[in-house]
């Protein structure tokens, strides 16, 4: 393992030099160079890919959803006190978060660990480009979506790489705002508007894709009539 | 976890807290069943709504499939589909698997091709620099990979068949687009839906198996797909996945691919309707991707009759 003084963890700088620092992954040279010359140096080893196999990783997960299920099921059930839900619903309900959160943190606290392994003994500077963003997601639905945004991810591992750091790590954070694309559109405002006249028409037909709106309208009162089953 | 601090509480998303909120939305008395897909299971509301209303009150909720990777991806692999069969009954794209229920897919439809146009639809998937997502199309290098197999089947193509072909990416992390254009001038690209351009091409070619690659065989559409890795299907669907590369309609090799195209490109007809073809073609429909002209009338006989 070569000795290095820096480490990018979401875009390079100016003062880049492939021969005493290493970029976390092929994003940091994102809109700097082009595919191929990123990925020559891939070929070059300028930066790390953490591979994982599926096996390890279906056996994980369910390690980690049996030790921790019922904990998180009898925290979110303190945290609300709703009557008349059991214990078996909040567990049905976090289900889908225990799965995923145990797939995000599966892969990416690999990259802490290569870290951890090969240059925990070196003084090393860690940088991060751009601004972290607030890490507790709002609902299920943007973590999801978030798992696989760049500043999330660098941002988790920010956090993380302070919370496990070694003695001789230094960190510094460029505070930089990443310029996202808001996704405010026409299409938003259509879908929005579709998905509420749905609700009204045939609230038990909740999404079938390219189904049209009178068979929704068919099988929604098909599905009252029946009530069942 | 690695034997590293971290505290998963800390991730936890802020809705979960605020479930009291939903109490008066939980007493409404609903005399009824559910259908959905499994997008809208990941809203909290909804979620909590729907596992209340079938545990409670013993109501019934049917998911429909809504893409690839289900019964021809590893069971336990795909997190949409261990999460779908956890809450509801599970309705199927195809019939695999005897045990699940299979209806017809809406999403897919047959189409006319139009074989007197010249034109060939080539259909790209996302790229990414990291992900978290258990398929392999996560991996840096599996993208990579997708667009040197993709170059290289552009590069033996003639280049009056490359004219013809009209390339649609999908941008992410990062797109190939400006690789392509810069090395095949003669390359047109389009951003429009794909399922509005397939009325237009004579045939449509595929770097990755996906649920538009479903959509293309379904719709008995002159469809190619080039890929190398198909690790992540289960074994029942390598073997049929095998029978469909005896009748090239998947290649494993871009060279191999682009020599088949440039000599079937004015015969893609023939090459399509042959026997042997249709039979494979009917065969995947009929496991993974089922789908009739009249499909409207199975899904209300399933409802009525059950």
């Amino acid at each position: 393992m070569k000795y290095i003084k820096k480490i990018y963890l979401d875009k390079i700088d100016n003062n880049y030099d492939a021969k005493n620092s290493l970029a976390l992954g092929p994003w940091c040279f994102h809109e700097i160079k082009e595919i191929d010359e990123i990925y020559s140096y891939y070929k070059k080893k300028h930066f790390k890919i953490i591979d994982f196999k599926r096996s390890l990783l279906v056996k994980s997960r369910k390690k980690f959803y049996k030790k921790n299920i019922i904990f998180f099921a009898q925290y979110i059930k303190r945290k609300n006190k709703l009557k008349n839900i059991n214990l078996k619903i909040y567990i049905e309900f976090i289900m889908p978060w225990v799965l995923f959160i145990h797939d995000i943190f599966y892969v990416y606290l690999r990259y802490v660990k290569f870290l951890k392994k090969n240059y925990s003994k070196n003084r090393i500077l860690i940088i991060k480009y751009y601004k972290p963003i607030n890490l507790q997601p709002n609902n299920l639905f943007e973590l999801i979506n978030n798992a696989n945004n760049l500043n999330f991810f660098t941002s988790l591992f920010f956090l993380f790489l302070k919370k496990n750091k070694s003695n001789k790590w230094k960190f510094k954070c460029n505070n930089f705002e990443l310029k996202e694309k808001k996704k405010f559109n026409i299409l938003i405002i259509y879908k929005k508007i579709k998905l509420f006249l749905e609700k009204i028409f045939f609230s038990n037909v909740i999404e079938v894709y390219d189904m049209k709106f009178y068979q929704k309208l068919i099988l929604s009162m098909l599905l009252k009539k029946k009530g069942y089953v | 976890m690695y034997n590293l601090k971290i505290n998963f509480l800390d991730f936890i998303p802020k809705t979960f807290f605020n479930l009291e909120k939903y109490e008066s939305e939980l007493k409404k008395k609903i005399n009824t069943s559910f259908l959905t897909t499994s997008h809208p299971l990941l809203y909290d509301k909804l979620r909590f709504l729907l596992i209340y209303k079938k545990l409670i009150e013993k109501k019934k909720i049917f998911i429909h499939q809504h893409g690839s990777f289900y019964q021809d991806g590893f069971k336990d692999f795909n997190l949409n589909r261990i999460i779908e069969s956890s809450i509801g009954t599970f309705i199927s794209w195809g019939n695999v698997d005897k045990k699940q229920i299979c209806l017809p897919a809406p999403q897919i439809k047959t189409i006319n091709v139009n074989y007197k146009s010249k034109k060939i639809l080539f259909l790209s998937t996302v790229n990414l620099y990291f992900g978290y997502f258990c398929d392999y199309s996560s991996k840096y290098t599996n993208s990579i990979k997708r667009i040197n197999l993709t170059l290289n089947l552009l590069n033996f193509l003639k280049k009056n068949i490359r004219e013809k072909i009209f390339y649609k990416d999908d941008y992410f992390h990062f797109s190939e687009k400006d690789l392509i254009r810069k090395k095949f001038k003669e390359i047109n690209f389009i951003n429009i839906k794909p399922e509005k351009f397939l009325k237009k091409v004579r045939l449509v070619i595929l770097n990755n198996y996906s649920t538009m690659f479903f959509k293309c065989i379904g719709g008995n559409i002159p469809t190619i797909l080039i890929n190398n890795n198909f690790r992540d299907l289960n074994f029942k669907a390598r073997k049929i996945f095998k029978r469909l590369e005896k009748n090239n309609i998947i290649f494993r090799n871009g060279k191999e691919a682009a020599n088949f195209i440039n000599k079937n490109y004015d015969n893609i007809y023939n090459w399509w309707n042959k026997k042997s073809i249709q039979n494979s073609v009917k065969f995947f429909s009929h496991n993974y991707c089922y789908t009739k002209q009249d499909w409207f009338k199975d899904w209300y006989n399933f409802f009525k009759n059950r």
